[in-house]
C-alpha cells in the first residue's frame, strides 16, 4: 500500500506543528534549555503520536461518537504513563529533568489534534506515517531551540563543552538568557521568522 | 454507526480494562528499577558531600546519567561506608524501619508539627585500624535562596566543627549569579572551614558580600561571596545556620563524648 | 556632480544595483536636497520631520553625554585616589565612550542597511536615538562584544522583527540593556561594575552605587547614604557612580528642558512619571517598617538616585512605544512611576526598577489607548444621545 509522501513530510515543514501551528509550545519552552533533554522530549513525543494514531485508526470503526474524545484521551495518557514510567526506569535523571512536562504531553494539542483530524478517517499505515511526520515536525524544532540554547547558554552540546576554554579566557561569557524560558521564547520566534520568509506563509 | 447505550457501556469497560491491565503490568515490572535508581541518586548526593567522589554541575544542568555500573558503585560504596541515623527533633535515635533516610524530604517535614520532624543522619565510617570509626557526618541542607529552594547536603568531620565537604543538589536560582553556589570553586570554599567559635558556640558558615580577609579572626568561619548574588547568598548562610541548629542537640551530645551514634 | 547623476541612474528602478537603492537615497538626503519637490498646493506648516525630530533628542542628550564623558573619568581618579584636572577627566572618560559610540553606531548601522536593502526600503534615521541612547544606559565597564550583541538584539529583536522603525512595541534602546541584564547579568549587576577602576580602589571610595547601598541600609537610609559620601546634592548633580549617562539630574533636566520647549517629549509623560513616582513613594514611607529601610526613602531622593530622571524624560516619552492619547499618556506614565518605585522599594533582587517599569507599561501602551478611545467614544455617543 503506497502512502502519499506528503503525508509525512508536511508537517516536518510546511504545516509543521510548532513553528505554523503554533501548537505544543509549553514544552517546547520548558525542556529545551538543553540538548539532551529536548532530544528525549522529541522522540518520547513521537512516539506518542505515532502509536496512538495507530491504535485510535484501528479502532475508529468501533469507538462509539459520543464517547470519542473520552477513548481517545484514555489512549493517549495510557501511553504517555507508560513512556513517563519507562523514563524513570531507565533514564532516571532524564525523567528528573523534564518532570511533569511528560505526563504533560497528554495535553500537548499535536496529540490529540491529529488523532482527531487524522486518524479517526484514515487507515492505520498512513495513520502511523501521519504521527511520525507531526511527531518528528515538532521534534526537530526542539532539536534546533535546545542546540542553540545549550550552545549559547552553557558552551555545550549533550553536556560535553563545545566552546573552547581560550575563548572564555578571551573574556567570553555563556549567555544566560539562553538558559532562561525567554531564550526558547526567542530562538524559537527567529525560527519562524527564518521559515516563514522562506516559505512566504501569511497569517491569515 | 453503533450508538447504543448498552455498546458504549461495555466498550469503554472494555477499553479501560486493557488500559489499567497494561499499565499496572509495566508498573509492576519496572517499580524495583526505579527505586534502584532514585535511591542511587540521593545516594550519590550523601558520598558527593562525605568526600568520596566530585560531581560539579555547571548552574541549570542536570547531572549525568548514571550507568548501571555507577549506580552499582553508589549502592556499594554508599553500603559500604554510609550509615543512615533517623533523628527526632530532640537529637535522638528513633527506630522506624518503614522510612528510608536517603527519602526523607526535608521541605516536607518542616511542614510537619516539631515532634513528628524527621532529621536524617548519614555517618561515614572507615576502617581505621581495624576499628569502624565514624569520620563525617553528612546532613541535608534546605532552605530559600532568592527564587527557589535550595536543596544539598553538607557533611563534617568527625570533629564535628571542620567541614568536610558540601553540595547542591537542586536550585533554581539566576544563571550566571546566584546558581553559582552549584559550581566548583563555591563549594570547594567551604572544606576546611569551621562552624563553631573558640567557646564552641555554634556560628555556622557566613557566606560573605565580597571576599573575606583572611586575617580576620572570623575567616574560618567566612566565605567569599558570589558577586551580584547577594540575595542568594544569605540564603545559603541562613539555611546553613537553620540547618545546622536543628542538628545541634544530637551533635553536641556526641561532642561530650557519651553518647552512640544511634547506629541501628 | 555629473558623475554622481551617472551612478545614480545605475541604482535606480531598472539600473544594475537596483538593490542598492536605499544606499544611494540615504547618501542623498543626507548631503543634498531631496531631488523630490511637491508641487502642488500643500499644508505643511513646517519643514518638520523625523530627521529634524531625532537630531532634536540628540542635542537634548548631550549635556548627559558630556557630563557623563567628564564622571567616568571623574571616578576613575577617584578610584584610584588620584588627583586629576578637569582636562584629564574628560580625556579619559572619552577613552571610554568614544569605543561604545562606535561600535554602537557601527553595530546598529549595520543592521539597519541590511534590512532596509533586503526590504527594499529607505535606510531611515530611526537607529540615530537609539544609538544616541544606548552608551548612556551601559556601566562604563561593559564589554565591546556584549555592547555588540546587546545592539544587534535591540535592534533586530526589538524593532526590525515588528516591522521597522515607528511599529516597534518596546524601546529598543531599552531591550539592548534588558537583554545585557538577563543574559550577561555579571556585567550590569552587583556593585563592582559602575565605575571604571585601574584596578585598584582605594579605601575611602565607594564602588556601589547609591541604590545599591540602599537596599542594605545600616541605620536610617537617608544617614546611611550620606555616610557613604551620598548626599542628596551629590546625587542631584551627578558625580557618583552608576550608568554613564544617567547619573547627573541636572544634565537630565537640561534635556527634558529641551525637549519640552521643541515639543519634542511630552511633558505629559515626563511630569506624570514623577507623580507615581512621588505617590508610590510617599505610601512607601507611610508603610516603612523603620528608617533602616528601602521604604523609608524620601520621594526627592528617588528621583535623583539610578535612572529615574534619565528613564522619564528620555526613555518614556519615546513616541513609538509611549501611549498615543494625552489622558493615555498620564495613565502610562503614572504607572511607570509606581512601578519603578515598587521594584526599587519591594523587590530585593533589583535594586533599580526604571528599565523594567518602562518595558513593562510599553507592553501595556496599546491597551491604554484602546480603553482611552473606547471611554470617549462612548462619552460622546451618550452626549450625542441625552
Amino acid at each position: 500500500m503506497a502512502v502519499d509522501k506528503k503525508i509525512f513530510l508536511d508537517p516536518i515543514n510546511e504545516n509543521n506543528p510548532i513553528t505554523t501551528q503554533v501548537l505544543g509550545i509549553c514544552s517546547a519552552l520548558a525542556v529545551t534549555s538543553q540538548l539532551k533533554p529536548s532530544i528525549v522530549m522529541g522522540l518520547a513525543v513521537i512516539a506518542v503520536v505515532a502509536l496512538s494514531n495507530v491504535i485510535t485508526s484501528f479502532m475508529r470503526e468501533y469507538i462509539p461518537q459520543k464517547v470519542r474524545i473520552i477513548v481517545e484521551m484514555t489512549v493517549v495518557a495510557s501511553l504517555v504513563i507508560l513512556v513517563d514510567q519507562l523514563l524513570k526506569a531507565y533514564a532516571y535523571q532524564m525523567s528528573k529533568q523534564l518532570s511533569v512536562f511528560v505526563g504533560l504531553i497528554i495535553t500537548n494539542c499535536i496529540v490529540l489534534g491529529r488523532i482527531e483530524a487524522f486518524s479517526m478517517g484514515n487507515r492505520p499505515l498512513p495513520s502511523f506515517v501521519d504521527g511520525l511526520g507531526n511527531g518528528l515536525g515538532y521534534a526537530i524544532i526542539l532539536f534546533l531551540v535546545g542546540f542553540f540554547r545549550e550552545l549559547l547558554g552553557f558552551g555545550k552540546l549533550l553536556g560535553y563543552r563545545v566552546l573552547p576554554e581560550s575563548l572564555y579566557a578571551a573574556g567570553y561569557e555563556n549567555n544566560g538568557l539562553m538558559v532562561l524560558a525567554p531564550g526558547a521564547f526567542i530562538i524559537l520566534s527567529l525560527i519562524i521568522w527564518l521559515q516563514r520568509t522562506i516559505s512566504g506563509y501569511r497569517e491569515d | 454507526m453503533r450508538q447504543g447505550n448498552a455498546y458504549t457501556l461495555i466498550f469503554l469497560t472494555a477499553v479501560a480494562l486493557v488500559a489499567s491491565l497494561g499499565l499496572a503490568l509495566a508498573a509492576q515490572m519496572l517499580k524495583d528499577r526505579q527505586d534502584l535508581l532514585r535511591q542511587a541518586d540521593m545516594k550519590r548526593n550523601i558520598l558527593i558531600a562525605a568526600g568520596f567522589m566530585e560531581c560539579y554541575a555547571d548552574a541549570g544542568e542536570s547531572r549525568r546519567e548514571m550507568d548501571p555500573g555507577v549506580c552499582t558503585d553508589v549502592h556499594l560504596y554508599y553500603e559500604a561506608h554510609m550509615r543512615a541515623v533517623l533523628l527526632d527533633h530532640r537529637g535522638d535515635a528513633v527506630d522506624e524501619p518503614e522510612t528510608r533516610p536517603e527519602l526523607v524530604d526535608p521541605a516536607r517535614e518542616a511542614d510537619k508539627p516539631l515532634e513528628n520532624r524527621r532529621y536524617p543522619v548519614f555517618l561515614r565510617v572507615d576502617l581505621i585500624e581495624g576499628r569502624e570509626t565514624v569520620s563525617a557526618y553528612c546532613i541535608p541542607i534546605y532552605g530559600k535562596g532568592l527564587w527557589s529552594s535550595l536543596y544539598g547536603y553538607l557533611a563534617l568531620e568527625s570533629d564535628l566543627n571542620t567541614v568536610r565537604g558540601l553540595t547542591f543538589y537542586r536550585q533554581g536560582e539566576t544563571p550566571g549569579l546566584g546558581a553559582e553556589i552549584q559550581s566548583r570553586w563555591f563549594q570547594e570554599e567551604f572544606k576546611g572551614k569551621t562552624i563553631l567559635d573558640a567557646k564552641g558556640r555554634l556560628v555556622s558558615i557566613t557566606v560573605l558580600k565580597g571576599k573575606t580577609d583572611p586575617s580576620s579572626p572570623q575567616a574560618a568561619h567566612q566565605v567569599d561571596g558570589i558577586s551580584g548574588a547577594t540575595l542568594t547568598t544569605r540564603g545559603v548562610t541562613e539555611l546553613l545556620m537553620k540547618s545546622l541548629s536543628m542538628y545541634e542537640p544530637y551533635f553536641t551530645m556526641i561532642r561530650r563524648g557519651g553518647a552512640e551514634h544511634g547506629r541501628r | 556632480m555629473k558623475a554622481h547623476g551617472t551612478i545614480r541612474s545605475a541604482f535606480e528602478k531598472g539600473g544594475r544595483f537596483e538593490r542598492l537603492w536605499p544606499l544611494i537615497d540615504a547618501a542623498e538626503t543626507f548631503f543634498f536636497r531631496l531631488p523630490v519637490r511637491t508641487a502642488g498646493g500643500t499644508h505643511v506648516r513646517d519643514a518638520y520631520d523625523l530627521k529634524r525630530m531625532m537630531m532634536i533628542v540628540v542635542m537634548a542628550l548631550f549635556p548627559c553625554m558630556a557630563f557623563g564623558t567628564y564622571n567616568v573619568g571623574y571616578q576613575f581618579y577617584a578610584s584610584a585616589g588620584l588627583p586629576a584636572d578637569h582636562l584629564a577627566c574628560v580625556l579619559k572618560g572619552l577613552t571610554v565612550i568614544i569605543p561604545l559610540y562606535v561600535v554602537t553606531f557601527a553595530v546598529g548601522g549595520f543592521w539597519e542597511v541590511l534590512f532596509a536593502l533586503i526590504r527594499g526600503e529607505e535606510i531611515n534615521e530611526g537607529f540615530f536615538v537609539t544609538g544616541a541612547l544606548i552608551p548612556l544606559v551601559m556601566p562604563p565597564t561593559i564589554p565591546l562584544w556584549q555592547l555588540a550583541l546587546a545592539v544587534s538584539f535591540g535592534v533586530v529583536l526589538g524593532k526590525e522583527l515588528f516591522g521597522g522603525t515607528g511599529m516597534n512595541i518596546f524601546n529598543p534602546a531599552l531591550v539592548s540593556r534588558a537583554f545585557l541584564f538577563f543574559a550577561y547579568p555579571r556585567s550590569i549587576s552587583g556593585a563592582g561594575v559602575w565605575t571604571l577602576t585601574g584596578g585598584t580602589v582605594v579605601d575611602a571610595y565607594t564602588m556601589a552605587t547609591p541604590l545599591h547601598l540602599g537596599l542594605e541600609p545600616k541605620g536610617g537610609i537617608v544617614a546611611h547614604l550620606a555616610g557613604n559620601g551620598f548626599d542628596f546634592w551629590r546625587m542631584f548633580t551627578g558625580l557618583e557612580p552608576g550608568s554613564i549617562g544617567e547619573t547627573s539630574t541636572v544634565a537630565v533636566l537640561i534635556g527634558a528642558l529641551i525637549l519640552i520647549l521643541t515639543g519634542v517629549g511630552s511633558w505629559r509623560i515626563i511630569v506624570s512619571v514623577f507623580a507615581g513616582g512621588g505617590a508610590m513613594a510617599l505610601l512607601c514611607n507611610a508603610f516603612a517598617p523603620s528608617d533602616a529601610s528601602m521604604m523609608a526613602l524620601p520621594a526627592h531622593y528617588h528621583f535623583v538616585m539610578g535612572g529615574f530622571a534619565f528613564g522619564a524624560v528620555f526613555m518614556a516619552t519615546d513616541p513609538v512605544s509611549a501611549a498615543g492619547t494625552n489622558a493615555g499618556k498620564y495613565v502610562y506614565g503614572f504607572l511607570i512611576g509606581v512601578l519603578t518605585i515598587m521594584v526599587r522599594t519591594l523587590n530585593p533582587a533589583y535594586p533599580e526598577g526604571m528599565m523594567l517599569a518602562i518595558l513593562f507599561m510599553n507592553l501595556f501602551s496599546p491597551l491604554i489607548d484602546y480603553a482611552v478611545v473606547r471611554l470617549n467614544m462612548r462619552r460622546r455617543l451618550r452626549r450625542a444621545a441625552g
